[in-house]
């Protein structure tokens, strides 16, 4: 009863004041409405519309984005203060003090780019990850035509990718096509073509914070002020890039020399491993990326300003007490740069560092300092990941609102590290078929101002990570789960890492049921690009290298064998055991009412036989594409370690090897037997 | 007595020890726009800029007329500015007061949307205009136009036009 005189109050009290003041101070105090208001209207039923523009306004800017932008469509006046440029610069502000003041941040999407796809996920909060999308890009062109595409860099919500332009036309071959698009909006623009380069080249892209078109707002992509910048391998003293910039439509040669010795005078290092690596980070308009020397050394970060000088470099020395060791990668958060670092010995932890006073002194500042051991987890799992050394363990990005949580990739599972707290999360993460992530990890945030603006995170070209290569699926040609460099279907070698798989199939006698593929890789540490030891894909090490390794493999697959032939066995007698079982049916069959009673014991019999893995080791591919796989590093490294050439002899000798070996199988396969012996004499020689 | 009775618990022993404390703080009174008049502590009545600015012209020595905010919304309104004269109250109390303080319909909501527009207080303002924002948010511009009696002004082939180019922002 109270509430309901009150309002009655409230109501005659309004009336009143609107009578009194309809033409004193409202036009003045309200310059864009006036207050016209009825009495006899429901007290729930009020009008928004009567709200001045200015606190209609207040209003809409605090909505969601995507809200906003469906609430153009509600009446014209909406429209027009929607699309108005104050409301992006005041939503973008409102969000972006939101996103600070509160724990739990935006939407964003952390996409990983491998073996030619895409894996969306989607985080609704901090803490929180929504399934896979798969579906993430399919609007462009390019991905539905199901062209070759790489994902090169990103900005905020924007991708910039590269594709073939036609691969089944020959004029258009070594041609490629960058297009940058938005997957939020499902907005593109596709840059001029342009020479594809097989050199190792670095891509850059860096979007103009300030761009905004006065009239317009940053409605469409197109009104960002953008740039994207190849950069080649530099010679010592010449840095060649080829800039597209938004203002011209046209790419361009820069050169960016270096001539006599001056203050701050430093020669240019061509791309090492670790620069490519780590890629291309935009920052505060600029573009940063690892300066190694010749030796993969650390030197420092060049930082390139495409907007305001593109004839100079200029650079960021790393932290006074940084080792210029370990694995190095960095990222954006939230507009300061930072920089992760692992280090694998003594002991086993990961350095963040922020870059503070950007521009001016360029102090660093340790973030964290998280030892391995010391991180915790549900999951026994990561635990375990987390404490061996051997398993990889690599950087993706930093999470773009909150400070301390980190990505990482713990071989098949993408982590939520809190570097504070040094809680693992990653239950959500498994990768679908243990396979690792290739490319590009970046993160797309989908934040309700994401049309205009967000945060990003990201990291470009993280490349194969090394290990946990687990092949589920079954027959599947390890070759075919990567694009890179292969000359035998059952291992590949890759290029840009040295790391070597090779496979030997192990095979069971079901069809449907398999071991693991037994894969010796090789571990190539950050600093060397040698091979420095093999490792079995169970986990077990093999220091040696070269030749020696040889005999050691032979050895294991003898024990292999061995296995095979117990299974054979065991074949052998559970098939028997079916034999005599159709036998008993046959007779049952005299005899059916002990039918039934039979059948269920017989079934179980052969159910427990048939579960006994049977191996079947095929030599034709494990020894010779193992020998073979050598070949390639000696192909790939032969700088580093041109000892491996005269361990091994040439290519063609394993040719020969090989064509002798398969010939020799063959034979030895209509007699029944494993030519094992001969061949491994041949090694042991 | 019917002044008091929008104090909530936190706010209305506070705001009275405050006063007893503070008797040499100029008292000022406003005058609502149906000639109510509300004595105030002046540092209470400060928050609202509006009422600053005149208080540093020294125009607010007689009865200050607010001829645009009714006096149950200003009773609301200096409910408000009492709870946050007090910046010792912690903020989670604060907060819990806020939400409370904001739990009105819609029709009590907008006037406190215009007289925190008109009183120039930031936070009310903020506040206020979030809680109408968060009521929008997640309706169709369909429901939009229904609770809010707005006229679709839009021929359809412009609406579809605008759908169009937010096409996005529809997906679900």
């Amino acid at each position: 009863m109270a509430v309901e005189s009150s309002k009655d109050i409230s109501l005659i009290l309004r009336g009143k004041r609107e009578k009194s003041l309809i033409d004193e101070e409202d036009s003045i105090l309200f310059p864009c409405r006036k207050r016209i208001r009825r009495i006899g209207e429901e007290p729930v039923q009020i009008d928004i519309e009567k709200l001045p523009d200015s606190l209609l306004f207040e209003v809409l800017y605090r909505l969601p984005c995507r809200s906003a932008l469906q609430y153009k469509s509600v009446s014209k006046r909406w429209y027009s203060l929607i699309s108005h440029s104050e409301f992006v610069r005041r939503s973008i502000h409102h969000h972006h003090r939101h996103e600070f003041s509160k724990s739990h941040s935006d939407p964003f999407t952390l996409a990983l780019y491998y073996d030619r796809n895409i894996l969306a996920l989607p985080f609704h909060n901090s803490e929180d990850c929504g399934g896979d999308r798969i579906d993430f890009l399919d609007f462009l062109p390019c991905i539905r035509k199901n062209y070759p595409f790489y994902i090169e860099a990103s900005y905020n919500d924007l991708l910039l990718i590269r594709s073939e332009v036609d691969p089944n036309s020959t004029a258009l071959q070594g041609i490629c096509e960058y297009c940058i698009c938005n997957p939020l909006t499902k907005q593109w623009i596709t840059l001029p073509h342009i020479r594809l380069c097989r050199n190792r080249i670095m891509v850059g892209f860096v979007c103009d914070p300030y761009s905004c078109d006065k009239e317009q707002g940053c409605i469409n992509n197109a009104y960002y002020r953008y740039k994207v910048v190849r950069i080649y391998p530099p010679t010592p003293t010449k840095l060649r890039l080829e800039i597209f910039s938004s203002d011209t439509g046209k790419w361009c040669d820069s050169n960016v020399i270096v001539s006599s010795p001056s203050p701050g005078y430093r020669r240019f290092n061509s791309f090492k491993m670790k620069s490519l690596r780590a890629g291309v980070v935009a920052c505060n308009g600029k573009l940063h990326w690892l300066d190694t020397d010749a030796e993969d050394m650390i030197k420092g970060f060049l930082v390139f300003d495409p907007f305001n000088d593109a004839e100079r470099l200029s650079y960021i020395n790393p932290p006074i007490e940084f080792l210029p060791k370990g694995c190095v990668s960095f990222g954006v958060f939230q507009g300061h740069f930072r920089m992760f670092q692992m280090f694998r010995a003594n002991p086993y932890h990961f350095d963040v560092w922020e870059l503070e006073d950007y521009g001016n002194a360029d102090t660093w500042c340790l973030k964290h300092k998280v030892y391995m051991k010391d991180l915790v987890s549900e999951s026994s799992d990561l635990a375990d990941i987390a404490m061996d050394i051997w398993r990889t363990v690599s950087f993706l990005a930093f999470h773009p609102t909150v400070g301390e949580i980190a990505f990482l990739q713990f071989r098949n599972y993408i982590v939520l590290c809190n570097m504070q707290t040094k809680v693992l999360k990653g239950r959500w993460f498994q990768l679908q078929r243990s396979l690792v992530c290739d490319g590009v990890s970046l993160s797309v945030t989908q934040t309700s101002t994401a049309r205009f603006h967000s945060v990003v995170c990201r990291k470009p070209l993280n490349i194969f990570r090394c290990g946990s290569l687990i092949s589920a699926e079954k027959n599947i040609p390890m070759s075919k789960m990567s694009n890179y460099l292969s000359s035998f279907d059952d291992h590949f070698c890759e290029v840009d890492n040295s790391i070597i798989r090779t496979s030997l199939k192990l095979h069971t006698f079901e069809p449907i049921r398999c071991i693991p593929d037994y894969v010796l890789y090789c571990i190539v540490q950050d600093d060397d690009h040698a091979c420095k030891f093999f490792k079995w894909l169970d986990t077990s090490i093999c220091w040696t290298r070269g030749a020696a390794t040889a005999p050691i493999v032979i050895a294991k697959f003898k024990r292999l064998e061995h296995a095979v032939e117990v299974a054979n066995d065991e074949l052998k007698q559970a098939h028997a055991l079916t034999d005599a079982a159709l036998e008993r049916e046959i007779e049952f069959k005299v005899n059916p009412i002990e039918n039934n009673e039979i059948k269920e014991s017989k079934k179980d019999k052969i159910g427990i036989y048939s579960k006994v893995p049977c191996l079947h080791v095929s030599y034709d591919t494990c020894m010779p594409s193992y020998l073979c796989c050598e070949y390639n590093v000696i192909a790939q490294i032969e700088t580093h370690v041109p000892a491996y050439v005269t361990n091994f002899g040439s290519v063609q000798d394993n040719a020969e090897i090989l064509a002798d070996h398969k010939r020799k199988q063959r034979e030895a396969a209509k007699k029944g037997k494993q030519p094992l012996t001969e061949h491994r004499k041949k090694y042991q020689e | 007595a019917i002044q008091s009775s929008r104090f909530s618990c936190v706010g209305f022993p506070l705001a009275y020890i405050f006063l007893a404390c503070k008797k040499k703080s100029m008292a000022l009174k406003l005058k609502s726009s149906d000639n109510k008049i509300f004595e105030v502590e002046e540092l209470v009545a400060v928050q609202s800029e509006t009422i600053k600015s005149l208080v540093e012209d020294g125009c607010a020595n007689n009865v200050i007329p607010l001829p645009n905010v009714d006096s149950k919304t200003l009773e609301l309104v200096l409910d408000w500015c009492k709870n946050h004269v007090d910046v010792k109250l912690d903020e989670e109390k604060l907060k819990e007061y806020e939400d409370k303080f904001i739990e009105v319909d819609l029709a009590v909501l907008y006037d406190l949307l215009m007289a925190a527009n008109y009183l120039n207080i930031k936070d009310l303002l903020n506040r206020a205009s979030q809680k109408v924002a968060d009521m929008l948010k997640g309706k169709k511009p369909e429901q939009i136009r229904e609770t809010f009696n707005i006229v679709n002004d839009f021929s359809p082939e412009e609406e579809e036009e605008i759908r169009k180019e937010n096409l996005w922002a529809f997906e679900e």
